[in-house]
């Protein structure tokens, strides 16, 4: 196991760099002078000058890489064009907001999607197998973006009984959650019907298995087969599929966040990309990123924990 | 630099992160009161705040609330636009064309121990504006005399009237404390270095601005416990949460103008702040693709205005002629132009075009992009085939600037649109000819037109001012190079519980809100 | 690597030879698929629709009616107007053709980029395996959406970029499910008989393992359409793929969103298509991977 985690951990430093190479070949294919770029319009010529020298301008674009990723690893994610903030400090500032909606989405969408599979698979061809099926298919068939359109249109403008917009009161939990509920909802439907069919189709597959027949045989409880032994295997490929699945949820977050006006690393992203704050897109991309890549990396562990053939495949 | 609002983007970057309480007094919507908060709505984040380098907008609205200055719009006893002086004035007057005296009322302090506010504080502060990027509002003022402790004189070095409306009662006319400058270096972008107004600022980034009660504030006391500034940056987005009782008071759009018609949702009330802004197409002269006078009058002759209105502002501006705007001196009532493709298609013919294909930039901003595509549809009947090409707001400011580099050169037509200050002086100098490459995207000069100008800079009859400013903008319509659109006011809507004041361009000032 | 479940998927070589009595019973089961047979009236409509939009659209999508504005569904318009008047069924009609070029283009792009490099990867040497697979792990390490707003901050929106990110994000899908196969193959005693015999290494890609492949492949691809029609909405709707007057189905939701205290109509007309477009290739997709390559269920 620890083999196996050392060199899934080396796999992900690796991409992570992979990915600041990616990131900052991009700033160079702006057009345009890197430096007004980085800096903005009104730079003055000793801003300019101490930018040079500390980005290494001069340098080779190798050095340049190096120094750029040393930066970003050591928390140092440029400043901001018009305010000159940290961009690390903007970031941060507003990424619990996207992690507390990511989570609460695939939380919701775990809490009914995880039991709806199961359900669905130990009746399977009844009628609840057969509306678990057509709600899943559904669910997964709206865009996560059009779920957040259409729930805005109904809950807050048709109906009026959810907040439109925003994150809510800061301090105030009960008006936070509030604000959440619909942005949630929006993010995690998608994930229900997904869930539910990968674990309902696991589960089957487990079902099948010599050894739950066995233990059927030899008279086993089903609540205990389902529930401690069934869904145990079959909860594998879930959560691998959670893990790549993030960057989806990420995406929808990004989404939701800008039609929900919530605060936010998408709205971030979204709001510097129209103010031409490079910088801050550059970073915000790269934390996004980098969550991804450790999200990822948790759940390849998570599974390769439990199931030790995975291992085999590094 | 012209006053630039803020772009309104799309709703799509609309950022309103709080604030479910209700305003002052009403009982919201989710059941949470609170005592004397007044919640408003600011329509973008703070950028840069020091007043020779801010971007305008809400940098001004917090300026406002939190600094001194000499002057405020007020409305005068015939109910015209005027101005007077401000609590921290024993008196301002202006003593002849090219002295402004003030007095300042002793004892206010300036934050952080920097001492108290003096004419000397003035002095730097409008003296320093002269090397900033809003140089321009003080090119008329040679220098400030400082003639005691709280008095001094304002000295310009041209008659100047409109000063004390275009400048001092405007944005960039926020007087620093120069201690508190010298202790930074002399500039800042998001952090006062020391205020004096009757709130102090507290912000938290992309949420909210708060304003709370300044301690050290010897002025009349402020209204409310705590103002909360909600940053909603789409107006839309701002109309839901008006609706939703979380802000008391927002602008809003002119498709929501036309909905509610005259009829605003129980206990509020429209307010229309101003229509200082004009919007018009324009065409760079120098194009090869526009050179010919007659395809740019052919341009003219082809766009139905009328239908741009209904279409793209749900019929609630008020169509412009020119650029100085309705409630001005030289304010035009017509063109010389009209809606007639007929003629348009003539023109063409005779200036020998035909399959003209044309690019219509204007910013990302949802009516203008429908205005685009109307005239787009309208160029289209006569034979030009135009694209539409939104444009962030970035590189818009940009597009005829020779000073950013060469996309100028490819500029063909664009909707532009400036506000201005309520003096008609101030919107004819972007047209001038040193502004070619600037401001003057359109690229053409005239020798009368700049002898109008100065003119009319110095002269005080306003018969004879209506006059000039009617012939300037007759010779910019004559360039062929403008297609007038509109002035879009700015509308606000507010609970019937507070009583706000909001100036002409737009720009609430919080000092003087009250609950009602 | 991470489990990947195209990995774990893919198994041995099908035989060469098929009875033709097995492929009736497979076509037959294909039709009795209901689910599967609703899939495929969508995906019809979808392409008719698109392909004969010019002919079924009651309107010109960009021609202006201002005066019939903010229109709610009648006779006239069958799905409402937008704020210029134009009619939204015709333009539904048309972003219809938007989605079908980037489903197509970047769907087969995909595929043939993603079969290249597969084959190359599995079957070449380790190092370029090595390298390909980080490549893919990289591309794979950036949510598309936000890997689509940093490249749409550097360059400004565009439909081809659009097209481009697409592509670049779902090649590694394909790219790993050939590689898995080529490696499984690879070594198998057919292919080392074949290479004892002098046959090239391009002539075994192409006659044994391409075969092999294809089939999950196209499975893959027509589940991949909703997935890359609904990434360019998503960017046309936040105004960085399909510009305006262009109608496409995310710049209708734009336009709809933005005007969606006016009228509920143009939001849901846009967002219509897209669900029954994911509807009808999932579940076409489903109904011919349980037909044809029973190997990729989880058991039913």
């Amino acid at each position: 196991m620890w083999i196996y985690t050392l060199k899934r951990v080396g796999l992900s430093i690796v991409i992570v760099f992979s990915a600041l190479f990616v990131l900052f070949a991009l700033l160079r294919f702006l057009p345009g002078d890197p430096i007004t770029i980085a800096l903005g319009p009104r730079a003055t010529p000793e801003a300019i000058a101490r930018y040079s020298e500390k980005m290494h301008l001069d340098d080779s674009t190798l050095v340049q890489f190096l120094v750029y990723a040393r930066n970003a690893l050591t928390g140092d994610l440029g400043t901001a064009v018009f305010s000159e903030r940290s961009v690390a400090t903007m970031v941060f500032e507003v990424l619990p907001f996207t992690l507390l909606l990511s989570v609460a989405g695939l939380g919701w969408a775990m809490l009914f999607g995880i039991p709806l599979g199961c359900f669905a698979a130990v009746r399977p061809n009844t009628l609840l197998d057969r509306i678990t099926g057509i709600i899943s298919i559904g669910t997964i068939a709206v865009p996560s973006f059009v779920v957040s359109i259409w729930a805005l249109l109904f809950f807050s403008i048709e109906l009026g009984v959810l907040p439109a917009i925003g994150a809510g009161e800061p301090g105030d939990s009960l008006d936070q959650a509030l604000h959440l509920i619909l942005p949630a909802f929006a993010v995690g439907l998608g994930w229900v019907g997904y869930l539910a069919r990968m674990v309902r189709a696991s589960m089957l597959e487990v079902m099948g298995e010599n050894y739950i027949r066995a233990a059927q045989a030899f008279g086993l409880p089903r609540q205990t087969i389902i529930y401690r032994y069934a869904l145990r295997v079959a909860i594998l490929p879930t959560i691998t599929l959670i893990g790549i699945g993030f960057g989806g949820l990420l995406s929808g977050a990004v989404f939701a966040e800008i039609i929900f006006g919530r605060p936010g690393v998408g709205r971030l992203i979204f709001d510097s990309i129209t103010g031409r704050n490079f910088p801050v897109v550059q970073g915000a991309v790269l934390v996004i990123t980098a969550i991804y890549i450790i999200v990822t990396l948790i759940a390849d562990l998570v599974v390769a924990k439990l199931d030790p053939r995975v291992r085999e495949s590094l | 630099m012209p006053t630039i609002k803020l772009t309104r983007r799309q709703v799509l970057a609309s950022s309103l992160a709080a604030g479910a309480a209700g305003a002052f007094g009403v009982v919201p919507s989710f059941g949470k009161a609170q005592d004397n908060v007044l919640y408003v709505r600011f329509d973008s984040d703070l950028a840069v705040i020091d007043p020779g380098y801010m971007v305008g907008g809400v940098d001004i609205e917090t300026q406002k609330a939190v600094m001194p200055s000499l002057v405020e719009y007020a409305t005068l006893p015939d109910g015209a636009l005027g101005w007077q002086a401000t609590v921290y004035c024993n008196s301002v007057t202006q003593r002849d064309d090219l002295h402004i005296d003030f007095e300042l009322k002793p004892g206010f302090m300036w934050t952080n121990g920097y001492g108290e506010l003096t004419a000397d504080d003035v002095k730097y502060s409008f003296e320093r504006m002269k090397t900033t990027d809003w140089s321009g509002n003080f090119d008329p003022m040679e220098r400030v005399d400082v003639s005691g402790p709280y008095t001094g004189t304002i000295v310009l070095n041209t008659p100047f009237a409109p000063f004390p409306m275009v400048t001092l009662a405007a944005g960039p006319a926020t007087v620093l404390s120069r201690k508190a400058m010298d202790a930074v270096g002399g500039q800042f972008t998001t952090e006062f270095p020391a205020t004096c107004g009757p709130y102090v600022l507290q912000w938290a980034p992309q949420q909210r601005i708060t304003f709370l009660p300044n301690p050290e504030w010897t002025g009349p006391a402020p209204a409310f416990s705590e103002i909360r500034a909600l940053i909603i940056e789409e107006d839309r987005a701002a109309e839901l949460a008006f609706e939703a009782g979380e802000v008391a008071c927002t602008e809003i759009t002119p498709a929501t103008v036309a909905r509610y018609g005259d009829t605003p949702p129980d206990g509020s009330s429209i307010k229309v702040a101003g229509a200082l802004q004009y919007m018009w197409m324009g065409m760079n002269t120098e194009h090869p693709k526009l050179s010919d006078i007659r395809v740019r009058q052919a341009i003219q002759h082809a766009v139905d205005v009328d239908s741009v209105i209904q279409g793209a502002y749900s019929g609630t501006t008020e169509k412009s002629n020119g650029i100085v705007c309705p409630g001005l001196v030289g304010h035009r009532t017509a063109t010389k132009y009209s809606y007639d493709p007929e003629k348009a298609a003539a023109l063409l013919e005779e200036a020998g075009v035909s399959g003209l294909e044309l690019d219509i930039k204007t910013l990302n901003v949802q009516e203008r992009i429908l205005a685009a595509q109307i005239i787009q549809a309208n160029l289209g009947a006569i034979g030009i085939n135009a694209t539409v090409t939104p444009v962030d707001s970035g590189p818009f400011w940009e597009m005829g600037s020779e000073a950013a580099g060469e996309q100028w050169k490819d500029l063909e037509l664009w909707i532009m649109r400036f506000g201005t200050a309520p003096d008609p002086y101030e919107c004819t100098q972007w047209f001038r000819r040193d502004q070619v490459g600037v401001w003057n995207w359109e690229r053409w000069s005239d020798d009368e037109f700049e002898a109008l100008y100065l003119e009319g800079l110095s002269e005080t009859n306003s018969d004879r001012r209506n006059e000039i400013y009617l012939r300037m903008q007759e010779i910019m319509e004559d360039t062929g190079a403008y297609l007038w659109i509109n002035h879009e006011p700015e509308t606000f809507i507010y609970r019937n519980d507070v009583a706000i004041d909001v100036y002409p361009s737009g720009e609430m000032d919080l000092r003087d809100f009250r609950p009602a | 690597m991470s489990a990947n479940p195209s990995d774990i998927a893919v198994a041995p070589p099908a035989k060469v030879e098929r009875r033709f009595s097995e492929r009736r019973e497979k076509l037959l089961s294909f039709l009795q698929n209901g689910p599967g047979m609703f899939g495929l009236i969508l995906v019809v409509l979808f392409f008719a629709s698109a392909i004969f939009a010019p002919w079924i659209a009651p309107y010109d999508p960009n021609a202006l009616d201002i005066p019939a504005r903010m229109q709610g569904p009648s006779w006239a318009h069958l799905a409402g107007t937008d704020q210029l008047g134009r009619d939204t069924f015709s333009r539904v009609l048309f972003g219809g053709r938007v989605a079908l070029k980037i489903a197509a283009i970047g769907v087969s792009a995909s595929l043939a980029l993603g079969i290249a490099l597969g084959i190359i990867a599995g079957y070449g040497p380790r190092w370029l395996d090595s390298l390909l697979l980080l490549l893919f792990d990289t591309v794979r390490a950036f949510p598309v959406i936000v890997l689509a707003l940093a490249v749409v901050a550097v360059t400004g929106p565009s439909l081809e970029l659009v097209l481009i990110i697409i592509i670049v994000t779902s090649v590694p899908g394909y790219a790993r499910l050939v590689r898995t196969s080529t490696l499984a193959l690879k070594n198998t005693e057919f292919i080392t008989a074949e290479r004892s015999l002098g046959a090239s290494s391009s002539r075994i890609m192409a006659k044994h393992i391409m075969p092999n492949v294809v089939g999950p492949l196209l499975i893959l691809g027509a589940m991949d359409v909703p997935v890359v029609v609904t990434v360019e909405a998503g960017l046309s709707f936040l105004g960085l793929g399909v510009l305006p007057p262009q109608a496409s189905w995310g710049t209708i939701l734009n336009e709809g969103y933005l005007a969606i205290r006016e009228t509920p109509w143009l939001v849901i007309a846009g967002g219509i298509p897209l669900v029954l477009t994911t509807l009808g290739f999932t579940f076409l997709g489903e109904a011919l991977r349980d037909v044809f390559d029973p190997r990729l269920r989880k058991g039913r």
